[in-house]
């Protein structure tokens, strides 16, 4: 009982310690859309345009079949599919963790034209938290549309992968932003597609800034008390125990 | 749905297995009614045979498809190509009734369905009837067979009904191939059908606008555009008519368009007769000026790339016997084709409580193309020639290009009011 109680307030301090000192790891979620739908995302679709982004685990798009090469990795990947000229967003809001130094982005992006339309294509946008990622200007141009080549007529593009793209300056720790695929076409249809996007952030360093040292060394501090506390609690009810059984 | 478009597949791969056939002599098509044996005042079907076991693949997924090296697409591949999701989610023309024009009659062509759609595994609910229009419009068909329009009739009843399996069929005979009694019949398809498919024609002639009120009548009525490469032909430059041209479809391994270029057989110009229909303007206007310029879209029709289509005895007698004969194409069959997806459009509309498509077909398919909808809804063939190139935007063989049947389904179910 008693090494069970110091054991977990070990446990809980290092992984509070952990917070500020080791890696944050994976801070997106459905990256990878293997939920078989967008859950964690959000859509934005500007008006009369007739599509969104849709979740696919097939070879065509969703609306009009157009031709796809399916998903990058896993069964699901996300596809922008319309009907109509228009803008359309794919958005997951995430907050950047306190303490973060490095915050690597990774995704998997193709744009088709399979049918001679052309349009602006596919982006990658940081907004601000709150932006109206059809609207907004961004924060940073993570990704241009003239960086992933628009496909030939019939002819699916193959996946562009990028990855561990730094970020970092573009993020300020403890703020929350937008991450949107933005896929947009005025004289014909295309198709973006996303695939595993990832954005792992971490300390950088094993030495933790001075800054949250005290913080930190003062909450080491006071749990180290409590778990003497509970020490004392369990002795004290031990020896009661003990007291009624030399009775 | 998604699932749908893979059990298509399974099917086909298993249906293919079946497949074989005599083998025939002759590698290059024809036309199962020659232009030389048709008189002046008689109309000729648009179908055309190209028949060539022996190099005889199964499209898709074939780099070419030519004189030595015939391919045929089953109706899976069809379906896909021209994007299954819409014609999924209509229901297959359900609830709607497409009328097929021909001339005499074929006492097989029922059967010949049946063969057909047991073959490529086909479950549709549409039914199949026929009538003649002697004396009255419901009459008995005519007795008198034609083996030229009996393959036609087969090639009409079977594509449309591969396309929209539950819709009905009303088959009208014409007592012969007289443009007289051909309209006699179109008259009488109108009546009791939603779009009327026609899949023949002849050389313009003075005052061949004079089924315009027959064409205007309230009913979508389709013609094809010829298999004589850059001719006009009526009835298809009526401008009430929408006139069907012909394309050369390739596609890939999982049945999507590789390569759609315009057919050498597809009719088309500008009318010698027929002045340009405002709807037409800025479209064919630059090439045609103020003439009438045909065809209005267009869709797979060489039969190079074409079907297979079943042949009973009647037919067949004069070949190697009953059975599925390959390859079929002709503007006959883009037209079909083009009164099946009418079909699961007017479905479509019918599901969403608007009524079904009217003669008005003409205005709307321009109206779709106008501006930057036109690459959403249309699959511009720019490539290939009919004697006339394929360019950019309207041309004299493909017209509009090829309806991207999701897309302008949007346009004229959920837009259209």
């Amino acid at each position: 009982m008693k090494s069970t109680r110091r054991t977990s307030v070990i446990v809980f301090s290092c992984i509070f310690l952990l917070a500020f000192t080791a890696n944050a790891g994976q801070i997106l979620n459905n990256g990878g859309f293997e939920s078989g739908n967008l859950t964690g995302w959000v859509t934005a679709d500007s008006a009369a345009s007739y599509g969104s982004f849709y979740a696919d685990n097939q070879l065509y798009t969703p609306l009009n079949d157009n031709a796809t090469v399916g998903p990058q990795a896993g069964s699901w990947y996300a596809v922008s599919d319309a009907y109509a000229p228009g803008t359309h967003a794919l958005t997951q809001t995430f907050t950047d963790p306190l303490g973060t130094t490095s915050a690597l982005l990774s995704f998997s992006i193709f744009v088709n034209d399979l049918f001679g339309g052309g349009g602006t294509g596919g982006e990658v946008l940081l907004f601000a938290n709150g932006a109206n990622p059809l609207s907004a200007t961004p924060i940073a141009t993570l990704w241009g549309p003239t960086d992933t080549a628009e496909s030939s007529l019939n002819v699916p593009n193959a996946w562009v992968t990028v990855t561990n793209m730094n970020i970092t300056a573009d993020l300020t720790a403890g703020t929350t932003y937008e991450l949107s695929f933005l896929e947009s076409d005025s004289t014909g249809p295309i198709n973006v597609g996303v695939d595993s996007v990832s954005l792992v952030t971490s300390s950088g360093s094993s030495t933790p800034e001075p800054s949250m040292l005290i913080p930190t060394a003062l909450l080491a501090a006071f749990f180290a008390y409590r778990a003497r506390g509970f020490k004392r609690q369990s002795g004290g009810a031990s020896s009661v125990n003990s007291f009624g059984g030399n009775r | 749905m998604n699932s749908q478009r893979a059990a298509r597949l399974v099917l086909l791969s298993a249906s293919s297995l079946l497949f074989s056939q005599a083998i025939y002599a002759q590698a290059i098509a024809y036309p199962m009614v020659p232009k030389s044996s048709v008189t002046p005042g008689t109309y000729r079907p648009h179908i055309w045979f190209a028949p060539n076991s022996a190099n005889l693949v199964h499209d898709p997924g074939q780099p070419a498809c030519n004189s030595s090296n015939h391919c045929y697409l089953a109706p899976a591949d069809i379906l896909n190509g021209y994007a299954t999701n819409f014609i999924q989610n209509s229901n297959g023309g359900s609830g709607i009734t497409i009328g097929i024009v021909d001339a005499f009659y074929n006492n097989q062509t029922a059967s010949d369905l049946a063969s057909y759609s047991a073959y490529y595994g086909i479950t549709g609910t549409g039914t199949l009837t026929i009538v003649g229009t002697s004396p009255t419009c419901g009459s008995a068909p005519s007795a008198v067979f034609n083996a030229g329009w009996a393959t036609e009739t087969n090639l009409d009843v079977q594509m449309a009904h591969a396309l929209a399996p539950n819709a009905n069929i009303y088959l009208v005979t014409a007592t012969d191939n007289s443009d007289v009694n051909l309209l006699a019949a179109v008259t009488c398809a109108v009546a009791h059908s939603n779009v009327v498919s026609n899949s023949y024609g002849g050389g313009e002639y003075a005052g061949e606008t004079s089924g315009d009120g027959v064409y205007n009548s309230g009913v979508p009525v389709l013609f094809s555009s010829g298999d004589t490469g850059a001719v006009t032909e009526s009835p298809c430059t009526d401008p009430y008519v929408t006139c069907v041209g012909g394309t050369n479809l390739l596609e890939t391994a999982t049945s999507f368009r590789s390569v759609e270029s315009a057919w050498s057989g597809s009719g088309g110009g500008c009318s010698s007769q027929v002045t340009a229909p405002a709807f037409q303007s800025g479209y064919s206007t630059s090439v045609c000026s103020t003439a009438r310029g045909v065809p209005d879209i267009a869709a797979l029709a060489d039969p190079y790339t074409g079907v297979a289509n079943y042949w009973g005895s009647n037919i067949g007698s004069s070949y190697s016997g009953p059975g599925m004969y390959c390859c079929i194409g002709g503007t006959s069959l883009a037209t079909p084709l083009t009164a099946a997806l009418i079909a699961n459009i007017d479905a479509a509309r019918v599901a969403a409580s608007k009524a079904v498509l009217g003669s008005n077909l003409n205005q709307l398919i321009y109206q779709a193309a106008a501006g930057a909808y036109y690459h959403y809804r249309f699959y511009d063939v720019t490539t290939g020639s009919s004697g006339f190139a394929a360019v950019a935007g309207w041309d004299r063989a493909t017209g509009l290009g090829v309806p991207l049947s999701a897309a302008l389904a949007s346009y004229l179910v959920n837009i259209v009011p």
